[in-house]
């Protein structure tokens, strides 16, 4: 098992459709599988052990997945947006490594002891010349290594290998089952797991990917309108700026058949206004975790139809689950003392599954004896195998030892019409443990009522779930995957 | 012969390779063409094809499935030589896609 198997596959099946690319720039699948044998000959001739990318998504990063794979080593797709000495530390790994970086950014690689490339001549270096000859087979052979989010504490590395990538894309995609004028907007970044299971689940299923490095509603309704996108993944944050900017107008997009939206929590307000703009438009919520090699559960098109137009409660209820385990992927919830929970109660979510890894680098692996994998995301399962994520574990407040997931008091606030944006932390106190501050971004021109806000919350959940404090902030630090980092919350 | 997902095996007859998704507890005996398949390592002179207008093997990237016996193969590429398991002829599997999420 080797990722590429995948693009063998997909450039067997059919060689001379686009792989990636806009309509005048462009790379085919016998492109991409020759230039992967090209770059996997380099890699080994030069005896590089790693591959690191630090650059926005393009053709140059897809060559790199596969090369690395060919030859046998691992890709680490590094953040490129943090600040130079972060990414130098990054980079500072034992053995031999290829740097290839985008232009901009190669000078702050070249103080690593590393090789440094630019993109350009990484693509330069791959369009002519012999290939490596066939790519090893093993398939406990490390593909990815990728950072995790790191929101309440320091990031990890996380170890994907091949058999976690090809069994994720083996049981979700059906080899090019995308029709010809298929095409898939793509803007989550390459250092963030979507943006590998992205890659090749399109690569597998033959639909031509369309790089958008630089987010901005405006630029994302315009690639999908002039490139006839008609299928597209987001996080939250930009479903949410892509449904403000458009501020009540129909979204005007064709072409686009399925919107995958997932990486973090998303608001009702933000769901639900975005259905009603993009009617003619599937929507498909997936909840995974970088150490699952991404998508572990669906929330299918059918389920956001049942939720806006069903009667029943329990429907309605589930737009704000993560849908239902995917084929081959087990679930258990678990109290502390690992009790197995059942339906509608709430705790440790563990999975199991052949694309599930679980392992980071420099680290004990977390599995137990039976190899499931504790997510640390607190959960429950309705009636009917829904499942409903309510945040981290490490996020939950135990205020006078009541247990308390700041989503639920999030959504409440999300809901008064003065709230921009919110995020609830626990904050240590000696008499309750801890108590409930919420930071609350106020919507442009609203005044921020600490009272009101309050008596808002109490009037819909308990008084022990009404914040402590409320503090009015500018804006609340964000991951690119749209996820708050609770850590930087302090009073 | 011991099935487990993620193995790859080949036909010996022609280029027809598949790869295990799903595999049965128990050993079975899996065939292309009557002839015993391989695990893909082992095999010398992989990719000599044999009779181009035979339509009885598998085609590449179709699912071919056992449900009783519960094993899964997804065809790696195609080839010559009608897959069977214990004597049994598998049956092409209809694929049911998941909603595209990424």
């Amino acid at each position: 098992m080797n990722l590429m198997l995948l693009l063998e596959m997909a450039a067997s099946n059919d060689p001379d459709r686009t792989a990636i690319g806009t309509s005048d720039n462009s790379v085919t699948y016998r492109d991409l599988y020759r230039r992967a044998g090209v770059g996997a000959l380099y890699l080994g001739e030069h005896g590089y052990e790693t591959v690191a990318f630090l650059g926005a998504n393009s053709s140059a990063f897809a060559i790199a997945v596969f090369a690395a794979a060919w030859a046998g080593i691992p890709i680490s797709p590094v953040n490129y947006r943090l600040a130079s000495d972060q990414i130098l530390s990054l980079l500072d790994r034992d053995g031999r490594v290829l740097v290839i970086a985008d232009h901009e950014l190669a000078p702050s690689a070249s103080a690593s002891r590393h090789d440094v490339i630019t993109a350009d001549q990484w693509l330069e270096l791959t369009g002519d010349g012999a290939q490596r000859e066939a790519w090893a087979s093993d398939p406990d052979q490390i593909a990815v290594l990728l950072s995790t989010s790191g929101t309440t504490s320091k990031p990890k590395t996380a170890i994907l290998r091949h058999r976690h990538l090809v069994s994720y894309v083996l049981g979700a995609v059906e080899l090019g089952s995308a029709d010809p004028a298929d095409a898939v907007a793509v803007s989550v970044p390459p250092y963030h797991v979507a943006g590998i299971a992205n890659l090749l689940t399109n690569i597998f299923a033959g639909r031509r990917i369309v790089y958008l490095d630089t987010f901005t509603p405006a630029a994302w309704l315009d690639t999908v309108r002039a490139e006839r996108v008609t299928h597209a993944m987001v996080v939250p944050t930009m479903l949410a700026r892509i449904v403000d900017a458009l501020d009540g107008k129909p979204g005007d997009v064709p072409s686009l058949r399925t919107l995958s939206y997932g990486g973090s929590r998303i608001a009702a307000t933000t769901i639900l206004q975005a259905l009603k703009l993009f009617p003619g438009t599937d929507f498909v919520n997936a909840y995974g975790l970088t150490e699952t090699s991404s998508t572990i559960a669906v929330l299918s098109p059918e389920d956001h139809r049942a939720a806006l137009l069903g009667g029943d409660e329990a429907a309605r209820a589930r737009l704000a689950s993560a849908g239902r385990l995917v084929p081959g992927v087990q679930a258990q919830v678990r109290a502390a003392d690992g009790t197995p929970m059942p339906a509608g109660e709430a705790g440790e979510l563990w999975l199991r599954g052949e694309q599930v890894s679980g392992e980071y680098l420099a680290m004990e692996s977390p599995l137990d004896e039976n190899g499931w994998f504790p997510t640390r995301d607190r959960a429950y399962f309705d009636a009917e195998q829904y499942l409903f994520i309510e945040g981290r574990i490490d996020d939950t407040i135990i205020r006078g030892g009541e247990n308390i997931a700041p989503a639920e008091i999030e959504e409440v606030l999300m809901q008064h019409p003065a709230v921009g944006d919110v995020a609830v932390v626990g904050v240590p106190d000696e008499e309750w443990g801890q108590t409930i501050a919420a930071f609350v971004v106020p919507r442009e021109g609203a005044r921020i009522d600490e009272d009101e806000l309050r008596s808002f919350v109490r009037g819909r959940l308990r008084t022990s779930k009404t914040p402590d404090r409320i503090i009015e902030s500018d804006r609340l630090p964000y991951t690119d995957s749209g996820k708050v980092i609770r850590r930087l919350l302090t009073l | 012969m011991q099935l487990r997902a993620g193995m790859q095996i080949e036909s010996v007859i022609s280029p027809a390779r598949v790869i295990v998704i799903r595999a049965p507890k128990d050993d079975v005996e899996v065939c292309s063409g009557g002839k015993a398949m391989v695990t893909a390592e082992n095999i010398p002179g992989a990719g000599a094809s044999t009779s181009a207008d035979d339509d009885s093997g598998p085609m590449l990237g179709k699912r071919y499935a056992h449900e009783a016996l519960g094993l899964e193969f997804l065809c790696t590429r195609a080839g010559a030589g009608e897959l069977t398991v214990n004597g049994e002829p598998l049956i092409l599997k209809e694929p049911k896609p998941l909603p595209s999420s990424d």
